[in-house]
């Protein structure tokens, strides 16, 4: 691994399940979106790979993302509010993706804050 | 909190690198446990006004070497959308434990993000663990 990049990202939690806002973009990897359709709060997450990834989700288990698709991952309720933590990790081209996500009260009300620190061959 | 999560990539020639992340929301001057590798390291961190500050508790019998930043060439941090309300940073360590003929090197990547109106730090923090 010797490529790293730190990307943060801030947005308005959005309720259209067909549009969700844009939080964090992980070059070459995948992007990852943020929406609450009325259920609470999922992470879009879409493969921008040509190969299958592998999304682990803190205490709920993998699951694995094919060429271009996407999934939704809910956020998991906690003491310190709605968290989620995933890795999402690639075989070919080497990529290693934790992302942590929580949401935030805001003077714009409700925002997704989000973190992805991804490392990876170039 | 968030425990730490392992993950494994396995590599074409049969070997693999593991994964290890965290985060978790820390007050300025707690020090915490944030990554953990039974019998190899553990990685505690505390943050006190703009310093970040770790420990590395070497488990195994070999000797503890550490650098500092790793892959700086490279390195880029990227702030998008209202994140820069939330002063985000990070640091880099890499470190090699184990015994002479089984060497393991860790290259870390910390990411920081503060919460002014809670008075917490986020702490996140993502190893990448390899055979030397």
């Amino acid at each position: 691994m010797t490529d790293t990049v730190v990307i943060s990202g801030a947005a308005p939690v959005g309720a259209d399940a067909a549009a969700p806002t844009p939080l964090l973009s992980v070059p070459d990897v995948a992007e990852l979106g943020i929406v609450d359709p009325g259920q609470g709060a999922q992470l879009i997450v879409h493969n921008a790979t040509a190969a299958p990834l592998s999304v682990a989700v803190d205490d709920s288990g993998d699951l694995s993302l094919g060429p271009g698709d996407r999934a939704a991952v809910p956020l998991r309720s906690t003491d310190d509010g709605d968290r989620l933590h995933v890795q999402i990790l690639s075989a070919a081209p080497l990529r290693a993706v934790t992302a942590i996500v929580t949401i935030e009260a805001s003077e714009e009300g409700r925002i997704a804050v989000g973190q992805a620190i991804a490392a990876g061959t170039p | 909190m968030t425990s730490v999560m392992a993950g494994e990539i396995g590599l074409p020639d049969g070997a693999s690198v593991h994964v290890l992340s965290a985060s978790k929301d820390l007050e300025p001057g707690v020090r915490a446990m944030l990554l953990l590798a039974e019998g190899l390291f553990r990685l505690d961190i505390m943050v006190i006004g703009d310093a970040l500050q770790t420990f590395v508790r070497n488990l195994t019998s070999g000797e503890l070497a550490l650098t500092g930043e790793v892959g700086q060439p490279r390195v880029a941090t990227t702030t998008l959308g209202l994140a820069a309300r939330y002063a985000p940073g990070r640091a880099d360590l890499r470190f090699a434990v184990g015994p002479e003929d089984d060497r393991v090197v860790t290259e870390v990547t910390i990411a920081t993000l503060r919460f002014g109106d809670r008075g917490l730090i986020r702490v996140s923090a993502q190893g990448i663990v390899r055979r030397a």
